[in-house]
């Protein structure tokens, strides 16, 4: 009933049906918020990267908001159905969506999408940012970024770089390695990442663009090569590995992960999350949760993390068009 | 003695009171969750994920491997008693085990069921103790090409699985492999069959098919029948296997857990092989082979020791590279991550007590599945006794939760629906589900795979013969499309001039 009536009150209010002051009860019942347990979509199947970062923000915004948020997973469609879903729902602040790289690619790389991305969503805030590594088996003669840029160009047909689907982060990872080197590797597309490191550690396929937490292992261990990472600077967790913009000017693949809410979700709510997100990442213990997923925490304000989902949408779909990634 | 000391150290962790617990805690969740029709032990292991928070890792891993195995146990109970699968492995035990059912058997097949689960679960638990690091290496010299070849040796083995006539058996086969290829292809991402539905793109799920085909259609299929409908069960005879079930469930237990090992360590979808290469196996070599499909206990022990063996040990690639070879191991990979570990090669290394303590309690956790699933036989066969009119609206709202569970998604229950209506369509037909349900798990398997072997050779189709294990692989489907169609066809056509 109060979330009905709420909702109500506040597409009065932004109509303009309703005097400035008539907005006060409006901040007065945000304080409520959450009144229910607030579901946290996260699109993708459970146990990956993206459900685990959900389950520990969401743990997190409910210790501190004082309620339950609860992850469901919604996988399928490359995330597009769990974002539906999250988008179509009541915008009040009680289904929220774990948003990320997939949903700035995918509004290029589905033409048939039923919705749109950045219209139908309300940013709250990024959470952090997640490069990829490049990876070869330790049987490829090379050991730096510039001799393996070098060696492609002469022997692309005997690499075979391994990728986790099209449109995925890493092959988008790859594809802008392809556009801004000119090399012409051949791409292999498999069912997910583990079957690639499986094939790339038996060395079935000799390169991958692959996630920097799950390959950090493999490295460390010398059961694969890194060469270089994806974003704009070195890791932490690979200082060795220099970042693949230090050879080539201006590359960067860094996949994010953030939240967002349907639009039309009363500011007070999106305020209140962005606050307490922001916290979390300021606080070392959830930091180091959020470790082992390899993810580097990044706070920003809700309308910096629209920007960048905006930015982020332009230059993806700016790589898919000139490297003619299609999906129908 | 390296062993002894780590296992010494696995048995110290799993043994710890709090560990014993949990590891009781998961074998009961699996058993009862691989019970019900349609929940399936990733739907349970995602829901509990969120309670292992505050557990130790090495408990929580213990827990949710005892939900992993245990509803392999459970799983087989359903296809048994009431000819409902659950899980891809337990299609084969239907095979045999619901007409022992129906014979009054039903106890004597849920028995050998545990018993030779639990010898294959002992024998794996010694192997990954053992050998799991080299395995693990072995697995790795398994490339495209080779799986395709299995896939194709598994294929042709299948053929076996049908008891009526070949036509029919061939025709499922076929169906199968289109409806696996429903879905976005991997190389192109073209959309075949999806109709512009988004739910398709991701392909049909087993047990939306298996649910629908199985369960829906059969009770559509049986109530259609009111005669038929309540005389099906004979009086149940025994509780438990006799001498000489225990000596024709011996070599079959072996063989079944022999190949389910071997299946089991390839991360790239052998486990899912294994109850039916095992049952193909048996149906080949038993001198019983004529009771094969009408209630041979060889056709139930040899499938269940292999989907056993193959379970336990796809914690191979899992525990030693951090590699997931199905969705239930993606969980616990995830688990791991949770607890901050990270999983890959030095897990072994640096966390000695969570590899060996999860090991040990595989172990300890086959033991409790066996005490607690001998006594509940008694139970489970008087379900088969409760009337249809409560048995078989439970049973569809079981299999609607369970299927619902899998994606939070509605359409899947119309799917399962549809299914039910063509399940029932079959059953008029005589065309059995099995064989179609083998063809769509590895219909889409060995299109990947071959492509993938294609793409890397770019192209040359030699690669599948110049490799030996691939090679081999080839060489002995030849020989068992030979050995298995010629004598069938004549016997057919035997059958059909003595019905005239």
């Amino acid at each position: 009933m109060s979330t009905i009536s709420r909702r109500r009150l506040l597409q009065l209010a932004a109509a303009g049906l309703m005097p400035a002051a008539a907005l006060r009860p409006v901040a007065a019942l945000a304080q409520a918020y959450p009144s229910r347990p607030v579901k946290l979509i996260s699109p993708y199947a459970a146990g990956g990267a993206t459900d685990i970062i959900a389950r520990f923000i969401g743990q997190w915004l409910g210790e501190r908001l004082n309620g339950s948020f609860f992850v469901e997973n919604r996988a399928g469609s490359g995330s597009n159905i769990g974002t539906e879903a999250a988008l179509r729902s009541d915008p009040d602040g009680h289904t929220l969506l774990l948003a990320s790289t997939a949903n700035a690619v995918n509004a290029t790389l589905y033409p048939k999408l039923k919705f749109d991305f950045i219209r139908d969503s309300e940013p709250i805030g990024l959470i952090g940012t997640l490069p990829n590594v490049l990876v070869i088996h330790p049987s490829v003669p090379v050991k730096t970024l510039s001799e393996f840029i070098a060696y492609a160009k002469v022997n692309a047909s005997k690499l075979s770089v391994g990728l986790p689907g099209i449109g995925s982060p890493q092959h988008l990872s790859a594809a802008l390695f392809q556009t801004m080197t000119g090399i012409d590797l051949p791409f292999l597309q498999y069912k997910g990442g583990g079957p690639v490191i499986n094939d790339l550690i038996g060395g079935h396929v000799q390169a991958s663009f692959a996630s920097s937490a799950s390959s950090a292992e493999y490295i460390r261990a010398g059961t694969l090569r890194g060469i270089a990472v994806t974003s704009a600077r070195r890791l932490t967790i690979l200082p060795d590995l220099p970042a693949i913009g230090e050879i080539l000017p201006g590359y960067e693949a860094t996949n994010f992960y953030g939240l967002s809410a349907p639009k039309g979700t009363p500011q007070p709510v999106i305020e209140a999350l962005s606050k307490e997100l922001n916290a979390g990442l300021a606080n070392p213990e959830l930091v180091a949760k959020l470790a082992p997923t390899g993810l580097t925490p990044h706070a920003i304000s809700a309308a910096e993390f629209g920007a960048l989902i905006t930015s982020e949408t332009e230059k993806w779909r700016k790589v898919i068009k000139s490297a003619g990634i299609t999906m129908d | 003695m390296e062993l002894f000391a780590n296992l010494g150290l696995g048995l110290e962790t799993a043994i710890t009171p709090v560990n014993l617990l949990y590891a009781l805690v998961g074998v009961f969740l699996g058993t009862a969750i691989g019970v019900l029709p349609g929940l399936g032990p990733a739907a349970t292991i995602a829901m509990l994920l969120p309670a292992t928070f505050v557990m130790p890792p090495v408990t929580a891993l213990i827990m949710l491997a005892g939900i992993f195995y245990g509803a392999q146990y459970g799983g087989s109970t359903t296809a048994i008693l009431v000819n409902l699968p659950g899980e891809t492995s337990s299609v084969v035990t239907a095979l045999d085990g619901y007409q022992m059912a129906r014979q009054g058997k039903a106890g004597r097949a849920l028995a050998t069921a545990a018993l030779s689960s639990f010898f294959a679960g002992t024998v794996c638990t010694l192997l990954i103790a053992l050998f799991a690091p080299p395995l693990a290496e072995i697995a790795l010299q398994f490339g495209p090409a080779e799986y395709f070849s299995l896939m194709v040796l598994g294929l042709i083995a299948s053929i076996v699985l049908a008891h009526g006539s070949i036509l029919h058996a061939l025709g499922m086969i076929v169906l199968g492999l289109l409806l696996g290829l429903i879905g976005t292809d991997v190389n192109s991402s073209t959309q075949r069959y999806t109709f512009g539905l988004p739910e398709l793109s991701d392909g049909i799920g087993f047990v939306i098919v298996a649910m629908g085909m199985f369960g829906i259609g059969e009770i559509v299929a049986n109530l259609e029948n009111e005669a038929t409908r309540d005389v099906t069960i004979k009086k149940v005879t025994g509780l438990f296997p006799t001498r000489e079930d225990f000596r024709r469930m011996v070599a079959p237990t072996l063989r079944g857990t022999a190949l389910g090992s071997i299946l089991g360590i390839l991360p790239g979808g052998g486990a899912a092989l294994a109850s039916f290469g095992a049952y193909a196996l048996e149906k080949k070599v038993s001198r019983n082979r004529h009771e094969f499909g009408k209630g041979a206990i060889e056709g139930v022990a040899a499938p269940e020791a292999a989907n056993n063996a193959g379970a336990q040990m796809s914690f191979i690639p899992m525990l030693t590279l951090g590699i997931p070879s199905n969705p239930v191991m993606a969980l616990m990979i995830g688990a791991m991550i949770i607890q901050g570990i990270q999983p890959g090669p030095s897990v072994m290394t640096e966390q000695p007590a969570l590899f060996w303590g999860v090991i040990a309690s595989m172990w300890l956790g086959n033991l409790m599945l066996l005490v607690l699933n001998l006594p509940l036989i008694g139970i489970w066969v008087r379900m088969i006794t409760i009337p249809y009119r409560y048995l078989y609206p439970m049973i569809v709202v079981f299999c609607a939760i369970g299927v619902y569970s899998l994606n939070n998604a509605h359409f899947d229950l119309y799917l399962m629906a549809l299914f039910g209506v063509v399940g029932y369509v079959f059953k008029k037909l005589d065309c059995e589900p099995a064989p179609l349900l083998l063809g769509f798990i590895l219909g889409p398997m060995m299109e990947e795979f071959l492509r993938r072997a294609l793409l890397l050779s770019k192209g040359d189709p030699t690669v599948l013969v110049s490799r030996p294990i691939s090679a081999a692989m080839l060489a002995l489907a030849a020989v068992l499309l030979t050995l298995v169609l010629l004598p069938s066809f004549s016997r057919t056509r035997e059958q059909a001039f003595q019905d005239d």
